[in-house]
């Protein structure tokens, strides 16, 4: 009985006994933490997704622009007639023939050189032009075949055993004639240079009027090759689109029941890979708002010990959707497009708000909400299938409407709940530089 | 152990109580509220959301559990250690133990928090006493000197001049054996069976530690207090 006070003493001062918060503590015990309840590192897929968007879009560029690059110069083809005064004309056909590859008319030009000349080197070199019979030819590029009409006539004047003649040709003069495109009439010069001292300057016959076709057609190459180029560049360009989005949605998640309509909202960009397949990618908002049973609803292991008896849980989540698509267009018609697209889509959960309906120890139905904000990322963990109408308003502007449905490829949110949505997406497309 | 600031106002503001000096411990009292850490004003429904935060490992969950009931699992853990050092590893100890394990608490009835301190106080005295096993493995136990038997009682009185904090620093500097036994047999309230099997010693050296820690801690005040002690009391 003695210690009885004091007993009492101790039990009062260890009752009020509250020692403040020391942050030091709360440091030694993070880096333990950090040892023995690692987080696990978010992995930066924003750049390797971001890279990986890329990745199709480089390589269709990639592709299209080799392809451009990879068309070999036109060089003419041109009926080479034999000047009667002209001397050692085999070897001049035989050294043509090595330089160009012609050797009669008809023939396909396999090689391209690149050396031009201009007004003053026409003036300053000895320069002779070939002079050839204005007949149609038959021009052979990399890819496409056209007829060229209207070549000016070159006579070849000059003979020379040692010099060689360096035929040049202008690809800028000569663009691609399609099949069924004969309007075009294309203008063709062949200059040959010779670069003997040997020649007698009385064998060269230099006409006027050919010099001044020469220096003008000098300068119409130069201007056609920008104007090429502003072409395939404008031809690149124009296969770009932004596209505007706006439709309703609708999501349930294996349960009898739908969830609430909502609005998804989002932007984008499309590339045209060919016509017929179009690469798409955005971004989109959208709210899935449902209900899900307790056993469509997989929280992490132990988390069910909280509420002893679940029977619902009501979502309302706000997502941030990343879709990689492509599309085909099946049908086409002047203005009017028909097409079929697939991909995935990453969700980024925004927000998360679940509404626990349960019973507690004592049976009685209670109800429980709770937040979680940025925790979920699902990448490419969506399949997203559509098939839409496209109507062409004018060159740039485009409206389309597409059905679709995205199907989970695993859990999403929180409870990893198969969620599933579909709807309609309207949209318009404006191509800034021209048809697409 | 030094006294934080918190711990000095509250010290003060009893002593003004018991002086019946209501105007100053309105004072200290207004002075030491503004001293508490604003997290560990948590709301009960913030706490319940933090349980479950800790249930995925989110750190900043942890944070607020740790930092709402830090005070509290501090009280129990300070008592069986003399040194802060001791006393934070065995703290942040319980408290990964109890992040560990959180997904596996379930309440035991409606009120989440008092379930949760309950159960949270269990883990820290557990965490203690297997602290203690792993330090003092060979407990030497001092000779108490004839004098002890001088302070046999004490008037009531001159328990009442001590705080609860000079008493909480008295039990700090008892002996680790003494302490231990100490803290669970009085403040913890468990039996001299249940304390010789935790601690892995005969229920009757259980039972002699609770009389010679007794008997130290009042020398200990003593010494701190210089109070007379009441000759021949029954």
């Amino acid at each position: 009985m003695q210690f009885e006070e004091l007993d009492k003493r101790i039990n009062e001062a260890a009752s009020h006994h509250q020692p403040a918060f020391d942050t030091k503590a709360w440091e030694k015990m993070n880096q333990l933490l950090d040892k023995e309840l690692p987080q696990k590192k978010e992995k930066k897929r924003r750049i390797f997704l971001f890279l990986l968007f890329l990745l199709p879009l480089a390589a269709g560029s990639f592709f299209i622009l080799s392809n451009q690059s990879n068309k070999k110069p036109v060089t003419t083809l041109q009926y080479i007639s034999k000047p009667s005064s002209f001397e050692n004309s085999s070897t001049h056909e035989q050294e043509l023939k090595k330089e160009t590859g012609i050797s009669k008319p008809g023939d396909k030009i396999e090689k391209g050189l690149d050396k031009t000349i201009t007004g003053n080197n026409v003036n300053n070199k000895k320069t002779s032009l070939i002079h050839a019979k204005t007949q149609p030819a038959v021009l052979n590029t990399d890819s496409q075949t056209g007829v060229v009409k209207n070549t000016p006539t070159f006579t070849r004047k000059e003979k020379s055993d040692k010099g060689f003649m360096s035929i040049t040709t202008n690809p800028a003069s000569i663009s691609s004639t399609p099949e069924n495109d004969n309007s075009n009439n294309q203008t063709l010069s062949v200059q040959a240079t010779s670069e003997t001292s040997k020649n007698k300057p009385a064998d060269l016959i230099v006409e006027k009027n050919t010099m001044n076709e020469n220096s003008s057609i000098n300068k119409d190459s130069s201007v056609s090759t920008s104007n090429t180029k502003k072409n395939i560049q404008s031809k690149h360009l124009s296969r770009w689109a932004l596209t505007f989005s706006t439709g309703p949605d609708v999501s349930e998640a294996n349960s009898n029941s739908m969830g609430k309509t909502t609005m998804t909202l989002g932007a984008g960009i499309s590339y045209s890979l060919s016509k017929k397949f179009t690469l798409r990618t955005g971004f989109y908002t959208s709210k899935k708002i449902y209900s899900a049973s307790a056993g469509s609803y997989h929280p992490p292991a132990g988390y069910w010990t909280y509420y002893y008896d679940l029977k619902k849980i009501d979502a309302n989540c706000t997502v941030y959707e990343i879709p990689l698509t492509i599309s085909y267009n099946f049908a086409q018609a002047k203005k009017h497009t028909w097409f079929g697209s697939a991909g995935l889509s990453s969700y980024l959960m925004k927000r998360e708000t679940y509404d626990y309906t349960y019973k507690d120890y004592a049976g009685q139905l209670q109800n429980k909400s709770w937040t979680i904000e940025n925790k979920n990322k699902h990448y490419f963990s969506v399949l997203d299938l559509s098939a839409g109408y496209k109507y062409s308003i004018s060159k740039k502007v485009s409206l389309i409407a597409e059905p679709y449905m995205k199907l989970p490829l695993s859990g999403v949110g929180f409870g990893k709940i198969k969620l599933s949505s579909g709807g309609v997406l309207f949209t318009v497309s404006i191509s800034a530089f021209g048809k697409h | 152990m030094a006294f934080t600031a918190s711990q000095i106002i509250r010290s003060a503001f009893y002593n003004q109580i018991k002086k019946c000096n209501f105007y100053k411990a309105t004072f200290l009292l207004f002075i030491s509220i503004h001293q508490l850490n604003p997290l560990q004003l948590l709301s009960a429904e913030d706490i319940e959301i933090h349980i479950r935060g800790c249930a995925q490992n989110n750190r900043e969950s942890q944070q607020k559990i740790y930092s709402s009931f830090y005070g509290y699992a501090m009280s129990v853990c300070d008592r069986y250690v003399s040194r802060e050092e001791d006393a934070v590893e065995i703290l942040n100890d319980g408290f990964l133990k109890i992040f560990k394990e959180i997904h596996h608490f379930t309440p035991a009835y409606t009120d989440v928090v008092s379930s949760f301190k309950g159960w949270l106080r269990k883990i820290m005295v557990y965490t203690a006493i297997d602290h203690f096993r792993r330090n003092q493995k060979h407990h030497v136990l001092a000779e108490l000197d004839t004098d002890t038997n001088r302070f046999a009682s004490y008037n009531e009185s001159a328990l009442d001049k001590l705080s609860h904090d000079e008493i909480i620093k008295a039990i700090q500097e008892l002996s680790p054996a003494y302490r231990t036994v100490l803290n669970l047999f009085i403040i913890e309230g468990f039996s001299h069976e249940e304390i010789a099997s935790q601690l892995g010693i005969s229920t009757g050296t259980s039972k002699s530690n609770l009389s010679k820690a007794r008997k130290q801690l009042q020398k200990i005040l003593f010494n701190k207090q210089q109070i007379v002690p009441v000759k021949n009391a029954v």
